[in-house]
């Protein structure tokens, strides 16, 4: 039995209103939407920099610094530090886990990062 | 490996087969493989039926714009327009005698193994070989890239020749976002071995993309090129690549080959290595070709081929590396065409 866009069981007691119903439907539906889509745009594409320095503290150049594994897709390109020791990791989904490989004159450094910014400094003792 | 199963729709659904007529002139050397040699022609730049990251700063861009050419410089070179969908590398004979090191002159003994090990077969499973003898093709083909991007951060990567003086590589290697857009220079060294440049090197700021990557930063589009000067024209020593548009069960049953300079395998100061490994596809995409090739940073515009016979055939640029799988962005019919236009630029 439907009155009026009421929702009526068969012994003809009103429920809640249709309309009502869906509306919370709805908002329920809004909310986790947008909770979803807010969270998806948090996450961003970036470059963040990075400092080597030896055990003495100063800055180790021509160091090939790539990713050996990420928790999101990365590009296969390996920076090189320059005079001051700096290096970028670029083109990163930000915020990101991704284990670092470092090819320095000293050896092979491995090294986890957690990127929560793109105005994250890593700095990294070889 | 557990092989996946092959759609037999390729992309969008959309594509029609239809038999590619045998060009005498392309020399196969497997007469059946050219006579069943098929080709797919897909409508593949419809952007609004790929994927689109779902990242801040990614701007979407009209149907079929994704594979609109963008330069370095300003200045416009004119190309032919070209329909075929299978392009043949060149191979320069006698160059590699002529080429061996010095070092290989005193161990002749040495030539014949390292050939043998560097073969294009199935090798296995995370095993990268060493390409010792680079002056050989195709390796003699395949260069190591120094880059110097906009704000002078360096880095490295790989590319691969199609003409004398034209390279194709990543998009990421041309044009870097995050770091003043197109590179200030590259430094191209075919066939690089440690501190051994067999072809010299040459620098260029002429460089080549499309709208997808330097606008859309889509990594469907993640391809680009590098046009040497005039006055350096390696190609016409080492020998280029052919490239080609292949279908996906096609690829699916490939062997893939790809070989570049991987970070890892850096002799520190004093150059790069070429490593190489072959193994069969995971999945093909409309765009994308995953595989589980090892590579490291570095190896970022590599070439990923076919080889039948002596035919060497390009199907897709070395971009990505995860652990679900590295990948390349698959050579199809736009990608073909721009590449195509570049080689032009470069002959």
């Amino acid at each position: 039995m439907e009155k009026s866009g009421l929702v009526a069981t068969k012994s003809g007691r009103v429920k809640l209103p249709a309309l009502i119903l869906l509306s919370l439907i709805s908002a329920i539906f809004i909310i986790v939407f947008f909770q979803t889509n807010k969270k998806s745009k948090m996450q961003t594409t970036g470059s963040v920099k990075g400092i080597l320095k030896n055990k003495q503290g100063m800055p180790v150049a021509d160091a090939a610094v790539m990713i050996k594994e990420g928790s999101h897709e990365f590009n296969d390109m390996a920076s090189v530090s320059n005079g001051q020791g700096e290096f970028f990791v670029s083109g990163i989904v930000i915020p990101g886990r991704y284990v670092l490989q470092i090819e320095h004159s000293s050896g092979t450094t491995v090294k986890e990062i957690n990127v929560q910014s793109n105005d994250t400094l890593i700095v990294i003792n070889l | 490996m557990k092989s996946k199963s092959i759609s037999e729709r390729n992309g969008n659904g959309h594509s029609h087969v239809e038999t590619l007529t045998e060009n005498p002139s392309y020399g196969q050397t497997n007469p059946s493989f050219a006579q069943n040699f098929m080709k797919e022609t897909s409508a593949y730049p419809e952007l609004s039926e790929t994927e689109v990251e779902d990242v801040e700063g990614v701007s979407i861009l009209r149907p079929g714009e994704g594979d609109k050419e963008v330069f370095s410089k300003l200045e416009t070179e004119s190309a032919e327009n070209e329909t075929s969908f299978e392009e043949t590398g060149f191979d320069m004979p006698g160059a590699e005698t002529d080429l061996m090191d010095a070092f290989y002159a005193s161990y002749p003994e040495l030539i014949t193994k390292m050939q043998t090990e560097a073969k294009e077969v199935i090798i296995g499973a995370d095993n990268r070989v060493r390409i010792f003898n680079t002056t050989v093709y195709p390796w003699r083909a395949i260069c190591s890239l120094r880059i110097t991007a906009k704000d002078n951060s360096q880095w490295i990567g790989t590319g691969w020749l199609v003409a004398p003086r034209t390279v194709i590589t990543a998009g990421h290697c041309v044009f870097m976002h995050d770091h003043g857009g197109w590179a200030k220079s590259i430094e191209v060294i075919p066939g690089l071995n440690d501190a051994t440049k067999p072809f010299g090197s040459g620098v260029s700021a002429n460089l080549r993309s499309v709208t997808g990557w330097t606008t859309s930063k889509n990594r469907d589009f993640d391809y680009g090129a590098i046009i040497l000067p005039a006055s350096y024209r390696p190609g016409d020593r080492t020998g280029y690549f052919g490239f080609g548009v292949k279908t996906d069960a096609y690829l699916m049953s490939s062997v893939l080959n790809l070989s570049g300079y991987p970070g890892d395998k850096r002799t520190f100061r004093n150059g790069d290595q070429q490593w190489f490994m072959a193994l069969k596809p995971k999945s093909v995409s409309s765009r994308v070709i995953r595989y589980d090739i090892d590579t490291m940073g570095g190896q970022s515009g590599a070439p990923v081929w076919v080889k039948v016979g002596d035919v060497r055939t390009c199907v897709g640029i070395h971009t990505n590396g995860h652990l679900s799988g590295n990948s390349a962005t698959r050579i199809v019919t736009p990608v073909f065409n721009n590449i195509q236009l570049w080689k032009n630029q470069g002959l």
